[in-house]
């Protein structure tokens, strides 16, 4: 029995179903419950940093309104060097649905939570789960009412990505060790890549789960391997896996 | 009455062990609120109680996480048995045996699940953080364990 559930399934079992749709109610509302005391004393708690971070930010918008300047001169360039070279348009455009956090995993090994949406919602497994700030995992197991997702900080998590700036193809794995700061690994680096500190990985579409395009991270540090022959790159991803709430799953590209 | 009370724990510490116990990790390892619940009915209320709760509750965690589907079903069985067997003949009930009990069947758990999630496939980088990980869940799930036992105690002996 143990070994049937080790394969790849469409959909969990009828009791696994019932199980799940009875607890999920409960996880909601013990979750909705810790989100309001959270909230409550953060309050409190946050008031100085909240007048802190509130004047960095105004300087920031400064520097974003007048970054923004500039790439509208350069989108216009863009679009007229594009034009003149007849090439198609292509864009990032997804039908996603909206879901909530309701639970995570229960023991310390894995990195996945439940959200309350599954296929009574047009979900499916393998489908992407990503957030306004970038991408998040996929959903591996999935029932009526309820999805689970595992992220890519987990271990069994690999990622096809690409560094934005020289296009350079690697993997973004989870790691257990790295997991705990919230962080990732990027391996299979090329030799003559030229990667370094600070720049942003995306997901490269290889694999066929992950659209391309999608923000993971970027590289905080480059560690040489146990080994001493090969780079790995350490990544921080884009996504706040300590604080995350709301998700969308890309039920279509 | 026994049997509604002990579904309803059940269900409320699955649940818990997936929602607010996560905001009171330390280091960010969280305790095993569901084992603790398992060893603590099997030594008040005997081997076979220990046994039936430790399978619901393993089922219904391996549905709700990760990983190896059946595993804590299996586990939590055998130590619902086992803790129940060997201080039915070898110990008398107190909270000091129930928190050397916990200790040791998460010890157990957790070393288990290393050996078949990890150990097996190759995966030994992260083998200090591991065992570190281990070490704190064993001891906060036995601090724990302490208001576990005398509620369980205190709600079934009334």
């Amino acid at each position: 029995m143990m070994a049937f559930y080790t394969t790849d399934r469409e959909k969990v079992t009828f009791g696994e179903d019932l199980v799940g749709a009875i607890i999920s109610p409960v996880q909601t509302v013990f979750t909705s419950v810790s989100n309001g005391i959270g909230g409550f004393f953060g309050y409190f708690g946050d008031v100085n940093k909240l007048r802190t971070d509130n004047e960095a930010m105004s300087v920031k918008i400064d520097e974003l309104e007048n970054s923004v300047r500039r790439m509208e001169e350069f989108k216009i360039e863009n679009e007229r060097l594009k034009n003149m070279l007849d090439l198609k348009q292509t864009a990032l455009n997804f039908d996603m649905v909206a879901a909530i956090v309701i639970a995570k995993d229960p023991g310390n090994w894995f990195n996945s939570f439940t959200i309350d949406k599954g296929t009574a919602d047009g979900l499916k497994v393998k489908q992407a789960v990503i957030t306004t700030k970038g991408l998040v995992g996929y959903i591996y197991e999935i029932g009526t009412s309820w999805a689970k997702v595992y992220t890519i900080l987990d271990a069994n998590s690999s990622v096809g990505a690409l560094v934005s700036r020289t296009r350079d193809i690697a993997v973004v794995d989870g790691d257990t060790e790295l997991a705990n700061d919230g962080f990732c690994k990027m391996t299979y680096i090329a030799k003559g890549a030229s990667v370094m500190v600070g720049d942003l990985i995306e997901t490269s579409g290889l694999g066929g789960m992950y659209p391309k395009g999608i923000l993971i991270g970027k590289i905080r540090e480059i560690r040489p391997e146990t080994h001493g022959i090969s780079q790995y790159a350490v990544i921080e991803t884009a996504v706040d896996f300590e604080r995350i709430s709301e998700v969308f799953v890309i039920t279509q590209q | 009455m026994k049997t509604v009370f002990y579904s309803i724990l059940i269900i409320i510490f699955t649940a818990l062990q997936t929602t607010l116990i996560n905001y009171i990790g330390v280091f960010d390892v969280k305790p095993n609120i569901v084992l603790s619940f398992v060893v603590c009915v099997s030594l008040i209320s005997g081997a076979l109680s220990g046994a039936v709760i430790g399978v619901f509750c393993g089922i219904i965690i391996d549905i709700l996480g990760g990983g190896i589907f059946g595993f804590n079903a299996i586990t939590y069985l055998y130590i619902g048995i086992l803790t129940g067997y060997i201080c039915s003949n070898y110990f008398r009930v107190n909270y000091k045996v129930a928190s050397g009990f916990v200790f040791i069947s998460t010890l157990i758990h957790l070393i288990l699940y290393y050996v078949f999630a990890f150990l097996i496939w190759g995966n030994l980088n992260s083998i200090s953080v591991i065992f570190i990980k281990i070490f704190i869940e064993c001891i906060y799930s036995t601090i724990l364990a302490f208001p576990m036992y005398f509620i369980i105690k205190g709600r079934v002996f009334r």
